[in-house]
């Protein structure tokens, strides 16, 4: 008896254990089943293909770490310049753009991270690459040339936003910014991830720029439309040259985008930001995205205006409006133009027709109008954007009295898509060629025929038809017609600040109230100025932003003067 | 030993349902082995002296018991009150005295051994005055198979024919017929019928009942006696929560425990949202949510069907839940189903139908003020006033509403919604085997159009009794349910407060009315698809208990779970036009996209255990071993595609080919655990017990995935003690000390691992194409967060019961706890958690309960009351974190409120001039917030900022209260907290500011005539200082709820005869009933901070019926 119950302990204690030995340690071996081991990445073609479309994924901006309206908020900064300004003090930007910011200012912070983001992405990738033998090199060379420009794209942002930065060429972990801390306890900043001087990156961006380039095609069949070319690699280099005013350069970098002869002036600036100018001919770069997925981008609530359900985040200036000549060729300020200042908006250069809704433009089904009281014989306004119309959402309608137009599409409207929008924000385009090399050769001296050539092609335009320039202009009489055309031209496409800043002239055309509308009140028959607000503007300290105090809490970096 | 000589009634008299036990079954174990052991000690014929003059029959009792020394046992009701006895016995026998003493008391006793009992006269008489011509006899058992002595053996339906069970258990009873029925009852024990038949042998097994000291209390893989419990655990009994008229078991248990704080934030019904929190909020970024074990097997909570519940058991201290290692520290809940008993089988049946209301509703100004504060609003701004005497005027008299309308959406959208439940149980059983079979049903509308819920389920457990060794079971558990909204009541629910009252849901043109934003909340309801969802949920689990040897059992079990859910969310078409330009088109939902995804888990649970218990004399030794592996699968699968052919047709199928869009992918996690657990007793007077487990989890890296949890506990009771042993008042007084490690692992699943995902597409020329990326930098050092809690406690029970109070202190500190650490954004890639986070949760928590009973009156009052103190430890070193109007700080609650400290309301110009310079200082006029400068710089800016507050409620509570007269019963439960705060934001601070739905707080706005204002003066739109996240809007958000009210009437046993029915109950309740609170204008204190757009609480009406056939 005593035996068969020390048995039955024993075959019990078996089946336990059995149960027990069942579960080796295989059984707690688990790992995801659809993510694929960083460590077993980068073996095979399709690993740099991916890698790249990831890189691809970070042209554009935004802070919610997802493709999703990426041009839209890249665009915001056109509110640091004297095109635009934000009303809103919830908004990314407002405070950057009235001088009130810090180092704690996220949009500075999310474009700093996104930036190295990507920076990280192509680094990986370009370490990885060497790796995937069984391929075909000269596709492998050429998938590397995308990565190395999209990074030189990405310092170049970096770069002219905050001056000198970490200049990081390979991967790095997190210890590899750790500070160093000295025997005293102070911390000084890793030497592998300090700041670098912004010569010593931008020499070897031109240089990175210059050796890829022979691996780039010119243009690409249509499936691969949208991929980095060698035209945007000169583009860019351009750009870094006409920064660093390396003027013989920039305006080689940009003759050499003009022989290419790839591109060419689309006719109508009027739809070049509009579904119909999606992939024109003269777009060298831009954010593709993809028509009806709900990754696209949010022109319309964003900068469309109150009437139409938009929020007014960007709100155009009088300063702007002011730049814009008159048919006849002259600036407003020339008492021979035909400039009507009781109808200012007539005569005007088309392009600020097509750029800008202004008190009369038409619009909808009828105009479009901010002036309290104002009658537009023959003519019905359309509800909601007069600050005094009783509509609701005062804080939606614009600041300055006038909207964009630029990217806000009637086919977006009508489809209430707002959302959604397909059309591409353009990063570089042809007209921007002609007027780097146009700044470039008259900046060098070296002003001939080719550079009125380069202006005129711009002005000539099929919709905007703005007379010629004639020959024989002064330099200085040439930069402000170059300064003045590249403001019309490109404005609200982001380039205004890298403008005003390399020109020096922000601490100029910042600071102070810079006026909207003026207007005259029917009721009390004085005079209304509309505007964004005061900004402020310090030379020793806003012309770069601040590297952001996030990143300097972590890795020690030396801040910049006067933040 | 403890002299116990009133302390045992050990009748059951039977002519009332239901009497006050105060019978402690150690006790009667106790005289049980006192009598085997001195059988024939004492003779019955000594002769002993006593005098007694005017004493009670108790006294006289007592004192025959003290001067005999032999025990005495009875019911104290039976003993008349007021009749007193003298005495004066030389050299008397005990028969002689027990004579005089029961003598016109209707009472006699028995000798049972050396122990008397006192028994009604007439049960005894008639055992020997009838003459009968069935005799039956039999054995009555526990469930150990020891013999029970003094259990009263009675015919039913004559009462006067009763025995009792010698002390060997055994019986014998004469019956007038095999029709009669046999009852049998003993304190203690739940009673049993058995019909006799023509059986003349019947033995009986009875079942403790679970009550008091008796209490059997289920504990992590097994039972203990609540008297020998030394952790701190809550147990809930099913007949409780029944008693609450809710279809969902999380709400039952609100308030229903010490340390189990559960908030009703409302929701859709389906998708309601209700935490469960133990001893408070121990993990920034891992699962907080405790571990809901039904049957063993981890189950969604929501799911259990309440009036399947046999016990809750809610384990709260390292000591009684370090059993389940690393998936304990948020606290476990163990939830025991009904299995069926042996006896006869019986129907039974309890369903209701209800109505919902809103519990609360934000209040709406009239018409007169909305338009009245708009205008002022627009005024102040420097504006027009928007709306004209006429129009004011013409909306207020409401006869032209298309023209003029004013809407109080909430009130136009949420409707009375019905709602029903039904349970029908068939449960019995013989001695090989027994069932229980239950079905449910619950069918719930939403208070918003086109919203319903419904959850069936199936339970079936049985028990086969193989032998005397062997016992074998399967349970199978079914669960569906098939929920239906609109896909878009979200949008509903945001633009309710997001839409001005000046505002026509539909015209009656049919054309739908558009907010401000071109959002309809009506058409959202109507016409804006429909989102079903499906579950099912299968559990099937089998096991066998073996009983190896005397004292060593076996249990294994393995079961198999899974979850089936679907979901199809249709998001229709629709084309806005404007009801004044009906070819003008506003706005349009396009185009039209279905998503349909399936999401399968399936779960294998197989655990094995050893049970070994033995006494040597007054030692106790228990202990249990045991082995479980868990493996966890799910699968994935969505399909999406757009331009769906019409509503009618909403398929994948019916979808544009070219938008065609699916994702799928698995996850799976595993679980080996060994654990083990020792008890010893000491006399049951001193208790120890210690637990480990020893948990491997996939979800870490090698090296990692093992972790080792043991706790210690000890109880030492003082009541059994010789110095607190002559002390008539005191039941039981126990201390308890409890330490132990818990973890938790529920971080994630692979958050040790470096993957590259993928998701970063990129689309060339208007085709998508994959990209794939590292997202995050892994830490492949991440292992569990440790928690250890030190409790200690006391459980007293006075006065039979009358009073008990258990009492707790804990300290539970959290290490490890997984925190994001900044790493330097250039390196490209999210950082990952880490364990370097140290949480602490301290508080106390009292219960008290008082039951009584006054003649038929019986009742009961239970108040449980718990304080919870949260406090962030260590954040490594890190500075806070601050998001929105909430900051992590090291030293303060978890994610308490913080912004600026308010100090009231500009009076003047002067005082804003004189004031600290505040952001767009130069806006402020009379009336706006005045903030503090707290660090006196003149500036008011970032550094002013302070900790203003926590919405961590920290002492929450509740009163219970229990009461049947008669036929009659009621039970109401209220519920609060206290020194709780809640950040209410936006909508109802914004109302008139802004042109949306405006509460009368907007009312008592600063005027310069109403300069004591309780709101900011108004301005359209563009004030932006008064909305900086400061304390002017923080509100006490304590209430006291009546969550609670069941009043039912049962009809007795006459009236149930005649309509052969055993019982039947009516009862009508209600839930959420009233609400006292501070926080104004109807908004609800126990929803999320912020903006008030929800799905309110609900208050509840019902009627039900319960029969039992």
């Amino acid at each position: 008896m005593t035996k068969m119950k020390t048995l039955k302990i024993y075959f019990v204690a078996l089946l336990v254990l059995m149960g027990a030995s069942n579960c080796s340690d295989e059984f707690l071996e688990r790992t995801p089943s659809d993510q694929i081991s960083s460590a077993t990445f980068f073996k095979q073609q399709k690993d740099i293909e991916y890698a790249l479309n990831a890189v691809y994924d970070l042209i554009g901006f935004n802070s919610w770490n997802r493709s999703y309206g990426s041009g839209t908020d890249m665009l915001r900064i056109e509110v640091l310049t004297d095109n635009a300004v934000d009303h809103h003090s919830w908004n990314a930007c407002y405070e950057l753009g009235n001088g009130t910011a810090n180092a704690y200012d996220w949009y500075v912070q999310y474009r700093w991270q996104e930036r190295y983001r990507g920076i990280m992405r192509a680094n990986r990738l370009l370490e990885g690459a060497p790796n995937v033998e069984d391929m075909n090199i000269d596709y492998r060379n050429r998938l590397v040339a995308e990565a190395t420009v999209l990074r030189a794209y990405f310092y170049f942002d970096l770069v002219y936003l905050f001056g000198d930065v970490p200049f990081l060429t390979s991967s790095i972990v997190p210890d590899d910014c750790e500070p160093i801390i000295d025997a005293d306890g102070n911390a000084t900043p890793n030497p592998s991830c300090s700041r670098t001087d912004r010569e010593t990156i931008m020499d070897a961006l031109v240089a990175d720029l210059e050796a890829v380039l022979a691996h780039l095609p010119k243009e690409y069949e249509q499936d691969d439309k949208g991929r980095i070319t060698k035209g945007t690699a000169l583009t860019l280099q351009a750009r870094i040259h006409l920064y660093r005013e390396e003027w013989a350069e920039a305006a080689a970098a940009s003759k050499a985008v003009m022989d290419l002869n790839v591109y060419s002036i689309y006719p109508t600036y009027a739809n070049m930001f509009d579904y119909q100018g999606v992939d024109n001919e003269e777009v060298i770069f831009d954010i593709q995205v993809m028509e009806e997925v709900d990754e696209g981008e949010f022109w319309l609530p964003n900068y469309g205006p109150n009437s139409i359900g938009g929020w007014s985040c960007s709100c155009p200036l009088q300063s702007l409006i002011d730049t814009y000549e008159t048919t006849d060729g002259k600036t407003i300020d020339d008492p021979t133009s035909i400039y009507d200042p009781a109808q200012p908006f007539i005569n005007r250069d088309p392009r600020l027709h097509h750029s800008i809704l202004y008190p009369g433009r038409e619009w909808q089904w009828g105009v479009y109008n901010t002036i309290p009281g104002a009658t537009y014989p023959g003519q019905e306004i359309v509800a909601g954007d007069d600050l005094n119309d009783a509509t609701s959402g005062q804080w939606n309608k614009s600041a300055t009295g006038y909207n964009w137009i630029k990217y806000i599409s009637q086919q977006d409207i009508d489809d209430a898509n707002y959302w959604d929008s397909g059309i591409h924000f353009i990063v570089m385009r042809y007209a921007e060629v002609l007027l780097m090399y146009a700044e470039a050769k008259l900046e060098a001296g070296d002003i001939d025929q080719s550079v009125y050539d380069a202006i005129n092609e711009v002005r000539q335009r099929g919709d905007v038809n703005m007379p010629t320039i004639a020959a024989g202009k002064s330099a200085d009489q040439l930069r402000e017609i170059v300064r003045r055309e590249r403001r019309v031209e490109f404005t609200f496409e982001g380039i205004r600040l890298y403008d005003i800043r390399r020109w020096k002239i922000a601490d100029q055309v910042m600071p102070g109230v810079n006026p909207g509308l003026t207007y005259t009140d029917p009721d009390t028959g004085s005079e209304v100025t509309l505007s964004g607000g005061v900004r402020n503007f310090d030379a020793a300290k806003h012309y770069v932003w601040p590297i952001p105090q996030a990143e300097i809490d972590v890795s020690g970096l030396i801040q910049n003067p006067n933040w | 030993m403890k002299k116990k000589w009133n302390c045992c009634f050990l009748f059951k008299e039977r002519s009332t349902t239901k009497i006050v036990k105060v019978m402690k079954l150690t006790m009667v174990m106790l005289i049980v082995t006192l009598m085997n052991l001195s059988a024939s000690s004492y003779s019955q014929n000594k002769n002993v002296s006593l005098r007694l003059k005017n004493a009670t029959i108790e006294e006289a009792l007592k004192t025959i018991q003290t001067s005999l020394g032999i025990d005495i046992y009875f019911q104290s009701e039976m003993i008349p009150q007021g009749s007193t006895v003298d005495l004066d016995a030389k050299s008397a026998t005990v028969d002689e005295i027990m004579d005089v003493v029961l003598n016109n008391t209707g009472l006699t006793y028995r000798m049972i051994d050396d122990n008397i009992v006192i028994v009604p006269k007439r049960a005894v008489e008639n055992v020997t005055a009838q003459q009968e011509q069935i005799i039956v006899k039999g054995n009555i058992t526990d469930v150990n198979g020891e013999p029970l002595p003094g259990v009263n053996v009675f015919e039913k339906t004559n009462t006067t024919n009763g025995v009792i069970t010698g002390i060997d258990g055994d019986y014998s009873i004469n019956v007038s017929s095999g029709d009669a029925v046999l009852t049998f009852s003993f304190i203690g024990f739940e009673e049993q019928e058995i019909v006799v038949g023509n059986r003349t042998s019947i033995s009986v097994v009875l079942v403790e009942e679970t009550t008091d000291l008796n209490e059997v209390v289920v504990v992590g893989y097994g039972t203990q006696k609540k008297a020998n419990l030394t952790g701190a655990v809550s147990a809930v009994k099913g007949e409780e929560l029944a008693k609450r008229t809710v279809t969902d078991t999380r709400l039952a248990l609100q308030g229903a425990a010490t340390g189990v704080t559960v908030i009703d934030r409302g929701g859709v019904p389906g998708s309601e949202e209700v935490s469960i929190k133990i001893r408070g909020n121990t993990s920034l970024s891992a699962g907080s949510d405790p571990l809901v074990l039904v049957d063993g097997i981890e189950m969604p909570i929501k799911e259990v069907n309440p009036s399947d519940i046999e016990s809750v058991s809610v384990l709260k201290d390292a000591a009684s839940s370090s059993i389940y290692g690393s998936r304990a520290a948020n606290g476990v809940i163990l939830i025991t189903t009904k299995r069926g008993k042996e006896g006869d089988f019986k129907v039974s049946y309890d369903g209701h139908m209800g109505w919902q209301t809103p519990a609360t509703l934000p209040e709406s100004v009239s018409a007169a003020d909305y338009l009245m504060l708009v205008n002022e609003a627009k005024v102040n701004a420097g504006l027009q006033p928007k709306y004209s005497q006429d129009y004011i005027d013409k909306t207020v008299s409401g006869t032209d509403p298309v023209n003029y309308p004013y809407t109080n959406l909430f009130e136009e959208l949420y409707e009375t919604a019905p709602m029903q439940n039904h349970a029908l149980r068939v449960s019995g059983g013989t001695e090989k085997a027994r069932i229980s079979l239950s079905m449910n049903y619950l069918d719930q509308d939403g208070m918003l159009k086109n919203i319903n819920t419904k959850r069936y389920g199936l339970r079936l457990n049985t028990d086969f009794i193989v032998n005397d060794r062997l016992n074998i079971r399967t349970d199978i558990s079914f669960n569906r349910r098939d929920s239906d909204k609109p896909s878009r009541v979200d949008e509903t629910i945001s633009n309710i407060v997001g839409t001005s009252p000046v505002f026509l849901s539909k015209y009656p043109s049919g054309l739908y009315g558009l907010n401000k934003d071109n959002k309809s909340p009506l058409a959202a309801l109507e016409v804006g698809g429909n989102h079903e969802t499906e579950s099912e949920l299968l559990n099937m689990k089998a096991g066998f208990d073996y009983k190896v040897l005397e004292g060593l059992k076996w249990t294994t079990d393995l079961s198999y779970k899974s979850l089936n859910n679907r979901s199809h969310r249709f998001l229709a078409e629709y084309k806005f036009y404007d009801p004044f330009d009906e070819s003008r088109l506003v706005t349009q939902w396009n185009p039209s996209e279905l998503t349909d995804s399936r999401w399968m888990e399936k779960e294998t649970n197989f655990r094995s255990l050893l049970n070994y218990g033995k006494n040597f004399g007054s030692h106790s030794f228990k202990a249990l071993a045991g082995f479980e592996a868990i493996e966890h699968n799910e699968y994935i699968l969505e399909g999406a595609r757009k331009n769906i052919y019409s509503p009618d047709y909403a398929e994948l199928n019916t979808g544009d080919a070219e938008t065609k869009d699916n994702e799928g992918y698995r996850k799976d996690w595993a679980l080996v655990s060994y654990f083990g657990r020792v008890n010893y007793d000491y006399n049951q007077k001193y208790l120890v017990e210690a637990n480990f487990r020893y948990d491997g989890s996939s979800r870490f890296a090698e090296g990692n995935k093992w972790g080792f949890f043991p706790s210690f506990s000890a109880g030492w009771r003082l009541s059994q003690e010789d110095f607190l042993s002559g002390t008539d008042y005191l039941d039981n007084l126990k201390l308890r000390a409890s330490w132990g490690e818990l973890g938790n692992q529920d971080i994630g699943y692979y958050k040790f691992t470096s993957p590259v995902f993928s998701g970063y597409d990129y689309s060339f020329n208007d085709k998508e194409s994959t990209g794939y990326s590292q997202w995050y930098y892994a830490n492949e050092d991440i292992t569990w967060e440790t928690t250890q809690i030190l409790d200690i406690g006391f459980d007293l029970t006075m006065w039979q019961g009358k009073l008990g109070i258990v009492a707790d202190w804990f300290q539970k500190d959290t290490h490890d706890v997984l925190m994001t650490l900044p790493i330097s954004t250039m390196v490209g890639l999210a950082p990952a958690e880490s364990n370097v986070g140290n949480i602490r949760n301290t508080g106390w928590e009292v219960s008290v309960t008082h039951r009584n009973r006054i003649g038929e009156f019986e009742y009961g009052v239970g108040f449980n009351l718990s304080d919870i103190k949260n406090e962030v430890v260590s954040l490594a070193g890190q500075e806070a974190v601050i998001s929105g109007w909430n900051i992590l700080k090291e030293g303060e609650a978890v994610w308490a409120l913080y912004g600026y400290e308010s100090d009231g309301l500009f009076q003047s110009q002067q005082e804003i001039d004189d004031a600290a310079k505040q952001p767009n200082h130069a806006d402020l006029k009379p009336g706006d917030i005045k903030l503090v400068d707290l660090n006196g710089d003149e500036v008011i800016d970032d550094e002013d900022r302070s900790i203003i507050g926590s919405d961590i409620p920290r002492y929450t509570y509740s009163i219970d209260l229990n009461m049947s007269y008669k036929g009659f019963d009621l039970s109401a439960l209220f519920q609060g907290v206290a020194q709780a705060e809640n950040y209410f934001y936006g909508a109802p601070n914004e109302g008139p500011n802004f042109e949306i739905f405006t509460t009368t707080r907007a009312l008592d706005r600063w005027t310069p005539d109403n300069p004591n204002a309780s709101f900011p003066r108004l301005e359209d739109a563009s004030n932006k200082n008064n909305y900086l996240y400061n304390d002017f809007w923080i509100r006490d958000a304590s209430y006291f709820r009546m969550k609670n009210l069941q009043i039912g009437y049962s009809f007795n046993q006459r009236v149930l005869e005649k309509i052969q029915v055993e019982r039947l109950r009516l009862y009508v309740g209600g839930t959420n009933l009233f609400t006292i609170t501070d926080v104004e204008s109807g908004l609800d204190p126990e929803t999320y901070d912020g903006r008030p757009s929800y799905y309110p609480p609900v208050s509840t009406y019902i009627v039900g019926m319960q029969v039992t056939f």
